[in-house]
């Protein structure tokens, strides 16, 4: 046995000298050191032995061990964990990919987190929707010329495409009391043919807040904090009178132009402004059909185009290039 | 609608500038939407001092012309006379594009050229220049007729907008000039004679005038209206004509003149028969429903009422006697028959909008004075049917209205603030009336009263409010949470996202085996006339896209609805698909691409990371892939994943879709589990299968046998090959002990293994490989 293990430390010895690399190293550990090792074999052997050389051997096996993985605990340190011979530190690293989140999502998340750190609850509904949620329930009458501003996609006579996110705020109105603070984003269609700058296929966020004495300065105090969230402190907005069947009074936001800074370019056709969504307070027969009191409570709501706000925001001339999903585009969001 | 400054600046006797008028009337909502030049620039009024015929040219005459200059025109035209206006491009200057030279006809030198109707687009054809009925020499042309026009863009609630006096009045507000409007206070008496006009239907026809003329001569009209109406996107036709759009723009009121010899034994306002047509001006049959509103005599329609005339009872230049129909009609049923008509008409567009009834009769005397003054026109007869207008009031609160815009007005400055809409206040106690003028149908509740407020107060003065109160619960959005996290997953594992249309091609459906999807009614084209059953085809789409941009590996996903023809009508879905070099542009050159246990892997990783245990795949044919299985959790299908089949995408790729909407459920809240306290004791075993013998079984088996002291079993070997047996395969699975309580002895675990190889030998014909 005694012999056995001098052996062992001589072999070890002689092969130490020839190790290179961390590679080979582990061989030599797995080799005398690994569960089926050298050592553990002759730990094995001291079975046969008696007592007395169980104890005398055994503690020789043990010291053993002990030198051996000293030994290449030590070599280990030495070598470092650096890179092998051979390797250029240099090369470019293994490519991979990496993800982009489109713009209409990235957009889509700018507004909704707004909104949600302003109390409003996120809701969505369905992108088929019968004639009373898109039209008759926001006070557009059927062979009312309003209808006129949404060109809409029909399935079958009362089932159609819903042309804005507004049936959302009917549907939620429907089965909630105020107060009610809701944001909607979702899919919306229209009658519209796929060009430069309409899509038949598009998105929209809509909020709308019903309470007791909500009112146009509240909303304007929003669309004001809106506007600095999402385009900036420098960016500089305007409201201005509109019509929307479902509101009144009705009103437009227009911000700055954010390339020019208002000065006029060919991104606000020289107007300085560019128009960024529709707002309003809650018309009262809206409320009514809804059966919620317009004596006891008033709203507002404003929805935008999120193709509008992420055409602004990132210079896109073409709305087509929002669908094309071409990887050279978003790549660079 | 169109707006030719020149004629705001006659109603408000004042020179107006378009930048001013745009900032103006946006304050008011009234938005300029373009602003064009019309008038040719360097056209000059002259006048024929003298006409010469050409020595040598017989059919050409010498003109000397007197503009603020003295020149001598070589001219073709024949409808000239000493003493005549005409208008004249002097030579040098451009004219339509071009510039015009000076000319020499045989020796005698033309200094410019004299304008016919047909070079400024009045005409398609004309036979002689223009000749003014009266102008300065030496003005030039865009001084004296129109030449800004502005179009504005109006909402549909505003009817009056759709006139010219609408949109003064409205700018007045803003510019603080007041306009000199035509009245609308007629109080004309019938003068009746034995023609029989009756009204059948009042709802739809309140009010209806007609106003007998004589001795009409239909000519063409003078330059400036038939200038004014190309201007304004009118056709010049004759002069009766003519003069009823003329003043339909300037008051909103549509007019519409009948040849009164081709009536038949008076007229009747009644709905259509069954059955009933008739030919318009345009020459188009009209099939006509008992919803229609028309205008008939005896034999049978005459007009389609607010909309468009029949060409039986037109004005031509033969006509003599003329009916001139002014009338109100209810705006609905206008709309309706106009829209199922597809019929959009001037007339029809003001109609449904609702006129001013108190402009029904007063339109129709101005056309009378014009009639006169143009045609020659005696009138001879007035017949005025049905109600006048009645002043409308609307009851209000100026607490209200301070509430709802944050104002803080008093009576007074409410009551002066409408005053500029020529709305009158009274008070009554509490509250306040407002009387509303008549041309204002759009003001109907106490909203349209705080919103004109505020508008004429201006937008942007009211004040910024930051709310008072916090506003109730705010309800939580798991599957937008959920939603979320799996798109910012796939993003971290290099999935860009991609926005495709739900719109596709029925046909495309149809190819790709779809037989159960939604078509839409009314389809732009043949390319979207179909709603996405799949969000495949959109990142197949992709796909092909970019591979042809020389984008050749690709991970992209969609996060988005697919639509069904019945109930629940949408589902939401995930959509995600791979394919490529799995290194793109690297140096090492082993050249590995994506395979199908990339998209595999991913596939699970995705239920790994929701926490969703027992996901079960199943091999299925599907249209378009070959190599799919089918996705199950707890038994219900979720979606599939395959390999896209090479007729469609050349490269493989691999492609899935799981229908996210209906994964939530299974989505467990995270709860602890205290880590291990105690060693795992690891075994490895193989077995020799057949081929055709499914892994998952054998791991449920392992699963099922190693009892809850087995915490994790997996496959880290797989063999096929010259090494083994044909036929067969060589499976290594690792088997991980733990007991939470105390180490595990080798003799409980080994008890284990040989259960375990014992239940997979007997189960599987498999063999136990021994270990070398």
């Amino acid at each position: 046995m005694q012999r056995q293990i001098e052996q062992l430390k001589q072999e070890f010895e002689q092969v130490l000298t020839r190790i290179k690399d961390p590679d080979t190293l582990e061989q030599m550990r797995i080799k005398y050191l690994g569960r089926k090792g050298e050592i553990n074999r002759l730990f094995k052997e001291l079975a046969k032995l008696s007592i007395e050389e169980k104890r005398i051997f055994g503690n020789e096996l043990n010291k053993l061990k002990r030198i051996l993985s000293e030994r290449i605990e030590k070599i280990r340190a030495e070598m470092g964990s650096g890179p092998r011979p051979g390797y250029e530190p240099l090369l470019p690293g293994r490519t991979t990919h990496i993800g982009h989140q489109h713009p209409l999502s990235r957009v889509f998340k700018e507004i909704t987190t707004f909104f949600e750190h302003h109390g409003f609850a996120l809701k969505t509904g369905p992108e088929i929707e019968y004639d009373w949620y898109n039209f008759e329930a926001l006070n557009i009458p059927k062979h009312h010329p309003a209808r006129d501003m949404f060109s809409s996609l029909y399935i079958r006579k009362d089932l159609m495409l819903r042309s804005h996110t507004s049936p959302i705020q009917i549907r939620v109105m429907e089965k909630q009391r105020p107060p009610i603070k809701i944001i909607c984003p979702g899919r919306c269609y229209r009658y519209d043919p796929f060009d430069a700058s309409h899509s038949p296929v598009f998105h929209q966020v809509e909020a709308l807040y019903v309470d007791k004495g909500v009112s146009f300065g509240e909303l304007k105090w929003l669309l004001k904090e809106f506007v600095r969230y999402i385009f900036g402190p420098k960016t500089r907005y305007e409201l201005r009178p509109s019509y929307f069947p479902f509101t009144e009074p009705s009103g437009e936001l227009a911000i700055s132009c954010p390339v020019c800074g208002g000065d006029g370019c060919t991104v606000c056709g020289n107007s300085g402004w560019l128009e960024m969504l529709g707002c309003g307070m809650v018309h009262p027969q809206v409320l009514k059909n809804v059966k919620i009191s317009p004596q006891k409570y008033t709203g507002y709501a404003l929805g935008m185009g999120v193709e509008r706000v992420a055409m602004i925001k990132y210079v896109i001339d073409d709305i087509r290039i929002l669908y094309n999903n071409d990887l050279r585009f978003l790549e660079q969001f | 609608m169109l707006v030719s400054i020149k004629w705001l600046e006659e109603i408000f006797c004042s020179r107006l500038d378009p930048e001013h008028l745009k900032k103006v009337s946006l304050g008011l909502g009234l938005e300029i939407e373009e602003q064009v030049h019309k008038a040719p620039e360097h056209i000059v009024i002259g006048e024929i001092m003298e006409i010469m015929p050409h020595k040598s040219m017989k059919n050409l005459s010498v003109l000397k012309v007197r503009t603020n200059k003295r020149l001598q025109i070589v001219t073709a035209a024949r409808n000239i006379k000493k003493g005549d206006l005409v208008l004249v491009v002097p030579a040098g200057k451009e004219f339509n594009g071009t510039i015009i030279k000076e000319r020499n006809f045989s020796g005698t030198i033309s200094q410019g050229v004299l304008t016919s109707e047909q070079e400024l687009g009045l005409e398609e054809e004309s036979t002689g220049v223009i000749v003014l009925e009266k102008g300065s020499p030496g003005k030039l042309f865009r001084e004296i007729f129109d030449d800004i026009i502005l179009d504005f863009s109006t909402f549909p609630n505003r009817g009056d907008w759709l006139s010219v006096q609408g949109i003064a009045r409205e700018l007045a507000v803003g510019l603080r000039i007041k306009p000199r409007l035509h009245s609308s206070n007629t109080n004309q008496v019938n003068k009746t004679g034995t023609f029989k006009i009756q009204i059948n239907d009042t709802r739809g026809c309140p009010r209806y005038t007609a106003r007998f003329f004589e001795n009409v001569e239909v000519r063409p009209s003078p330059f400036w209206l038939k200038w004014r109406l190309h201007c304004l996107g009118m056709k010049p036709i004759n002069n009766i004509v003519d003069i009823t759009n003329l003043v339909m723009l300037l008051t909103g009121q549509p007019l519409h003149p009948f040849d009164l010899d081709l009536i038949k034994k008076g007229i009747w306002i009644r709905r259509a028969r069954n059955g009933e047509c008739f030919m318009s001006l345009e020459g188009t049959r009209i099939e006509l429903k008992p919803e229609d509103l028309v205008i008939a005599d005896k034999q049978g329609p005459i007009a389609l009422a607010g909309i468009i005339g029949a060409r039986c009872s037109q004005i031509s230049s033969s006509t003599k006697k003329v009916l001139l129909e002014s009338a109100y009609f209810e705006p609905r049923s206008i709309s309706k028959t106009s829209r199922r008509l597809n019929l959009i008409t001037e007339a029809s567009m003001r109609f449904e909008r609702g006129v001013d009834l108190l402009m029904v009769d007063s339109a129709s005397k101005l056309s009378g004075k014009l009639f006169k003054k143009y045609a020659g026109a005696k009138e001879v007869q007035f017949i005025g049917l049905g109600k006048k207008a009645k002043k409308q009031t609307i009851s209000f609160s100026v607490k209200r209205l301070n509430e709802i815009l944050s104002l803080n007005l008093k009576n007074r400055e409410v009551r002066t603030l409408l005053s500029r809409l020529n709305i009158q206040v009274t008070a009554d106690k509490n509250r306040l009336l407002a009387r509303i003028p008549s041309y204002r149908n759009d003001l109907k509740i106490a909203e349209d009263i705080y919103e004109e407020v505020a508008r004429v107060y201006g937008y942007m003065k009211i004040p910024e409010t930051p709310p008072l109160r916090w506003s109730a619960q705010v309800e939580r959005n798991r599957v937008a949470e959920y939603e979320d996290e799996l798109r910012n997953f796939l993003l971290g594992q290099g999935f860009s996202e991609t926005y495709n249309l739900s719109l596709i091609s029925s046909q495309r459906l149809e190819n790709g085996g779809f037989k159960k999807f939604v078509r839409i009614k009314n389809p732009l084209n043949e390319r979207f006339d179909a709603l996405r059953p799949t969000l495949f085809f959109g990142l197949l789409d992709c796909v092909n896209f970019n591979r042809s941009k020389g984008n050749n590996s690709l991970k992209l996903f969609e996060i988005g609805n697919v639509l069904f023809p019945e109930a629940p009508y949408q589902e939401t879905r995930l959509g995600a698909v791979m394919g490529g070099p799995r290194h793109p542009r690297f140096w090492d050159k082993s050249d590995q691409r994506f395979d199908y246990y990339d998209a595999k892997g991913i596939c699970e990783a995705i239920f790994k990371h929701f926490h969703i245990p027992k996901v079960k795949f199943q091999l299925i044919k599907r249209e378009g892939f070959n190599l799919v299985v089918e996705i199950f959790i707890s038994g219900k299908s979720l979606g599939y994943l395959g390999c896209i089949d090479n007729k469609l995408c050349k490269e493989p790729f691999f492609y899935f879709e799981i229908a996210i909407e209906r994964l939530w459920s299974f989505v467990p809240e995270p709860f602890y589990i205290p880590t291990p306290k105690y060693p795992p004791s690891i075994r490895d075993l193989s077995f020799l299968v057949d081929d055709t013998t499914e892994v998952p079984e054998i791991i449920e088996l392992i699963t099922r046998v190693g009892g809850p002291i087995l915490e994790k079993v997996y496959l880290f070997d797989y063999y096929r090959g010259d090494r083994i047996p044909a036929g067969k395969k060589a499976l290594g699975f690792r088997l991980q002990f733990r007991a939470s309580d105390r180490t595990l002895t080798d003799n409980e675990v080994n008890g284990f293994i040989s259960k375990i190889a014992q239940n997979v030998v007997d189960k599987f014909k498999a063999s136990l490989r021994k270990k070398e």
